[in-house]
């Protein structure tokens, strides 16, 4: 306890205060641009099943006009078909897509589920550099290690305290569009009386439940990353080269995509596509001939990974020599 | 046979520090070498060496911050790694490490935590004693050089430890900050803490320490009280007439002579009696014939950089001649 609550002090620095800050300046915005092109979806719009024209393309009468209309229709025709095809997704929002940020429990949607995906790794990562990789570039390290000679202890104290910052940021966050969920309301009303509180619990129990294994997953591999590389830019680095690295597998190749990072969070967050709210970065598909994972799989793959991150930094750093 | 191993561990037990061939390599190179080394409890003990002879990889063995490929040592009677005795250690390693966005007081406070419970009011104790408390409020990022130094000398401090290491103490404080270092060690050693010096500065080590270690390339070269470190260290001073410098110098001969000031001979490992007799069969009368101690500096390069001392010497000899 001692120990953790050391590096929690440490962890009282600008960095983190930036990361926090960061997050929940995105998830605002999220939250304001969804709330405000939901509402406006609901407003009537005069030609939005018109043909197009070439006044639309401010072009003259010709072949010219002829081939930009006929593009058009051909976009305007997958757009129908990918709207037939999947609900709630880009190419057929709802307007109730954007109920949860309308409503105060809801809300937190937005940031467990930032929290849990791409941005929510980044920063997560970010710290962890600053936090572990930090005390490399700082040499601080040896004056840790002289005071605690346990590394598996030292290793432990530094991952739980970034996991516990971490989702204090998801909770400050979550507190933020709690407090501005009514504004948008009033701003962009959607009709109806909005999400009663049951159904917004139903709404975000199920991503309460599972971020923070996922925020747990993001601060193993980021501790792993810096005991490994050993400075914090290096370590960034590596933990957001290898993150990426596995989303763009997951997107296009069925081979390799289910022994991927981005495949088992999908699984276990069951992360699905966007309407007016975009609630997480990830993946938008996996590859043909691949169905969506359950959550089991995302489980049993997020544990692996914590393991083998978890070991695999355990057994370096307590074999390094600490020449800084 | 069987009472050996007993007698080994009592022994051991009693020393603040034993190496028994200590080595580690890098890339191959050994960088401290077959180290052997006796600390007693309640030691002021000097350790010297030039830049890159393996103090500073000594000391981080003795912390456990780096693993020796060979040999062993123990620490306050404990084989090293002993995470259980570092809260018992205090020390400075190279130049000292702080979180610079927390205040000096904020960062003692997290080493605290760190190392298990402080006994009460060890903080301002220690800010006090490194004579740092008046900026202890401050953020470490505002901190000049010295200031740090002062700090780093608080962190070691700050869990009154049995045996502290420092590694270059002095360096970036001004006069006042290393005359009060040198009576902070020695008012520790007078309390009984075994302190382990690490320093090039050969006159601060020369006015604290009782015994001192000389390595040079990984290797133990000299060890045991500060005035017979590099062999007994004297030498006669004999000041004659100019034209009278070439007989002196051959009456001279069956000692190691060497040419310094106009008119000066420095005669090593001689008694000033024998050569004052040895000058006058010569017919050469002495101006002065003094008895000299070698510093301790002059000691350590005859250890350490033997070839430049001879070609110093010749240096001198060559100017003489001419």
């Amino acid at each position: 306890m001692r120990l953790l609550l050391a590096e929690l002090g440490k962890l009282r620095r600008p960095l983190t205060y930036g990361i926090a800050a960061a997050a929940i300046a995105a998830c605002t915005a999220f939250a304001w641009q969804g709330a405000r092109n939901a509402s406006r979806s609901l407003q009537p719009a005069p030609s939005a099943s018109a043909a197009p024209t070439c006044r639309d393309f401010d072009l003259p009468t010709g072949s010219l006009c002829n081939q930009a209309i006929a593009v058009q229709e051909k976009i305007d025709a997958f757009h129908q078909q990918q709207a037939a095809a999947q609900p709630s997704t880009r190419h057929n929002a709802r307007p109730t897509d954007a109920l949860p940020v309308e409503q105060p429990l809801s809300a937190g949607k937005l940031a467990l589920g930032f929290m849990s995906s791409l941005p929510g790794a980044l920063l997560i990562f970010l710290l962890a550099a600053g936090h572990v990789g930090n005390e490399w570039n700082g040499r601080t390290i040896k004056v840790v290690l002289c005071q605690e000679g346990r590394r598996w202890r030292v290793l432990a104290a530094k991952t739980a305290s970034l996991w516990l910052v971490a989702c204090a940021i998801l909770l400050v966050d979550w507190v933020v569009l709690a407090a501005l969920s009514p504004v948008l309301k009033a701003a962009y009303p959607l009709g109806g009386p909005g999400l009663a509180w049951s159904a917004a619990w139903s709404a975000m129990a199920a991503d309460l439940g599972r971020a923070p294994l996922t925020v747990a997953v993001f601060t193993v591999v980021g501790v792993a990353a810096a005991v490994l590389v050993r400075n914090a830019l290096g370590a960034f680095a590596l933990a957001a080269g290898a993150l990426v690295t596995s989303l763009v597998i997951a997107g296009n190749f069925s081979e390799l995509a289910p022994w991927t990072i981005a495949w088992w969070v999908a699984g276990w967050m069951q992360f699905r596509s966007h309407g007016y709210v975009i609630y997480h970065f990830w993946v938008d598909g996996f590859p043909a001939g691949l169905s969506n994972p359950g959550p089991l799989t995302g489980l049993v793959g997020l544990l692996g990974v914590i393991a083998v991150a978890a070991g695999v930094a355990l057994w370096v750093f307590r074999r390094a020599d600490i020449t800084t | 046979m069987a009472t050996r191993r007993p007698l080994v561990r009592s022994v051991t037990a009693m020393l603040a520090i034993r190496c028994v061939g200590l080595t580690k390599r890098y890339h191959g190179r050994p960088v401290v070498d077959g180290l052997d080394l006796e600390v007693e409890q309640g030691e002021l003990f000097g350790f010297l060496g030039p830049n890159g002879a393996g103090k500073t990889t000594t000391a981080r063995m003795l912390l456990g911050l780096v693993a020796p490929d060979d040999g062993q040592a123990w620490v306050l009677g404990s084989r090293v790694p002993c995470p259980q005795q570092l809260p018992r250690i205090g020390a400075m390693v190279e130049e000292p490490a702080f979180y610079p966005w927390l205040t000096g007081r904020a960062n003692l406070q997290i080493l605290g935590r760190e190392g298990g419970r402080l006994p009460s009011r060890a903080i301002d104790d220690a800010l006090d004693a490194a004579g740092i408390a008046s900026a202890a409020a401050q953020k470490v990022k505002t901190y000049s050089q010295g200031m740090r130094q002062r700090l780093g000398l608080a962190a070691a401090l700050v869990r009154r430890p049995d045996l502290v290491l420092l590694d270059e103490p002095a360096n970036g404080l001004d006069p006042a900050g290393i005359r009060d270092l040198r009576d902070l060690l020695r008012s520790m050693a007078d309390q009984g803490t075994t302190v382990f010096l690490s320093s090039h500065l050969l006159g601060e080590v020369e006015q604290v320490c009782r015994r001192v270690a000389v390595i040079d390339h990984g290797r133990l070269v000299s060890m045991g009280a500060v005035d017979d470190v590099g062999g007994a260290g004297e030498r006669v001073r004999v000041s004659v007439r100019p034209d009278e410098i070439e007989r002196a110098r051959a009456a001279l001969a069956r000692w190691s002579v060497t040419v310094g000031a106009p008119g000066e001979l420095m005669v090593a490992d001689a008694v000033g009696g024998a050569v004052n007799e040895v000058l006058a069969e010569a017919d050469v009368f002495a101006r002065s014939v003094i008895l000299e101690r070698l510093t301790l500096e002059e000691r350590f390069l005859a250890v350490t950089d033997p070839d430049g001392a001879s070609d110093s010497k010749g240096d001198r000899d060559a100017a003489a001649a001419s």
